[in-house]
């Protein structure tokens, strides 16, 4: 039985990381559960609320629509192309969907494996969500 | 007389020499890096609720002969280098694990380092002087996602990730399967089209954004490919790993394998103007200089082996 993505990067990555991972203040992004717990904040930013979390020890926040919209990770925006309202590519997942902004942003996230996104000179990223 | 695209596996050692050779030409001449970039402006734009203009690479039927058009001009870059060099391609259907010498250190290199899937050994890691440059930072006034210029992340190096987010690469008869669909693509002409009985978009299987019931997951074929090397094959700058090419060859090949196999039907759809997506004549950007009528036949430009 291969590992799901989340605990490849719990064994493999440094001590801080998977310090951090330990520790999501958002629980339930393992495996198939994913989907059901990210439905739930992403359907609230749809509604207008911004949504904000930590993830493998990284700040997401899924502006709300009325701000302009956007993925952001520790405060740089997060490139994300909408498809459908439950189909979503980032520049850091870009071979399969997410069905949500929050899923694209904690994918990036783990893609990122500690690297930073390129900081932009534009205070919102439109993303068309 | 055109030129033979070969299976990678069939290659001499020459052969494999002189196609890496002109591969780090190209980068160290800046053109790799003009690849990369490209690909990342027509993938940004690539979406449905866009501003303006047709989607043309990915998600839609333009897909094949657009990376069609995008391969010709890159081999047209390494035949400049080296005339004798032609593009391999990587038949994922069996060519399967990280032991095959796809990955040889005289090759593709190898996998990623466990932690940050840093590729490490052959031409392509950094330490051996392969080193990313298309992390774009946003410029001008322009949205950045309509120009191009959008955030990336700041890592220099290649990353792979062998078999971690799939642990399986096609089978003979995933391919099969898709080859025996006999419509080349359908509305809506984007990631939804044949997901259902009669499954008709021969193109979205095979770029892997639906499946068939049966099947177990999305991410077949192309997208498997990508999804399987992992690292920077999953990112919008996957040109970044020389192993795209190899994919892409696949693909091609694929739609050439479905033309021959279904010669009386239409090998591009659609074939009059539609919204949002190129049609049979519509001229594909950046370049403008082909329509995907010029370039259904291959065999006007090159061949494959088998």
């Amino acid at each position: 039985m291969p590992m799901n993505r989340r605990e490849m990067v719990m064994a493999t990555t440094g001590a801080a990381l998977a310090a951090a991972a330990a520790v999501p203040l958002l629980s339930g992004g393992e495996g198939e559960g994913a989907a059901e717990a990210a439905a739930a904040p992403a359907k609230a930013t749809g509604r207008g609320r911004e949504h904000t979390e930590r993830y493998l020890g990284r700040s997401i926040r899924v502006a709300a629509p009325a701000d302009g919209g956007g993925v952001f990770i520790d405060g740089r925006p997060l490139h994300i192309m909408k498809f459908a309202d439950d189909a979503y590519l980032s520049s850091m997942c870009h071979y399969e969907m997410a069905p949500t902004p929050l899923h694209a942003a904690r994918r990036a996230v783990e893609e990122l494996r500690g690297a930073a996104l390129q900081p932009s000179t534009h205070g919102t990223h439109v993303t068309h969500l | 007389m055109v030129h033979v695209r070969k299976n990678h596996l069939t290659m001499t050692a020459e052969e494999k020499r002189r196609f890496v050779h002109a591969v780090l030409e190209i980068k160290r001449r800046g053109i790799y890096d003009r690849f990369v970039k490209l690909h990342i402006q027509i993938n940004s734009t690539d979406y449905l609720d866009k501003e303006t203009g047709k989607r043309l690479g990915h998600v839609n039927p333009g897909f094949l002969p657009w990376h069609r058009q995008y391969l010709l001009k890159f081999e047209q870059a390494l035949q400049k280098v080296d005339p004798r060099v032609t593009l391999p391609y990587w038949d994922w259907t069996t060519d399967h694990g990280e032991n095959s010498p796809l990955w040889s250190d005289t090759f593709m290199g190898g996998n990623g380092r466990p932690g940050d899937r840093r590729v490490m050994t052959g031409p392509f890691a950094r330490r051996n002087g392969w080193k990313l440059n298309i992390s774009v930072i946003p410029e001008g006034p322009e949205d950045p996602a309509l120009n191009g210029n959008y955030t990336h992340d700041d890592r220099d190096y290649l990353v792979r990730d062998f078999g971690t987010l799939t642990p399986d690469l096609p089978t003979p008869q995933e391919l099969e399967q898709t080859l025996d669909l006999t419509v080349y693509d359908c509305p809506p002409w984007n990631h939804t089209s044949g997901g259902t009985p009669p499954y008709e978009s021969f193109r979205n299987h095979l770029e892997g954004y639906t499946k068939f019931a049966w099947e177990p997951r999305l991410g077949k074929l192309h997208g498997a490919a990508h999804v399987w090397t992992g690292g920077h094959m999953m990112y919008i700058g996957s040109p970044n790993d020389p192993v795209f090419f190899l994919n892409h060859c696949m693909i091609d090949r694929c739609w050439a394998l479905w033309q021959a196999r279904h010669p009386d039907v239409p090998h591009y759809l659609p074939t009059v103007p539609t919204q949002d997506v190129p049609d049979l004549n519509t001229p594909l950007g950046p370049w403008h200089t082909k329509t995907p009528a010029d370039l259904l036949d291959h065999t006007r430009f090159y061949t494959y082996d088998q």
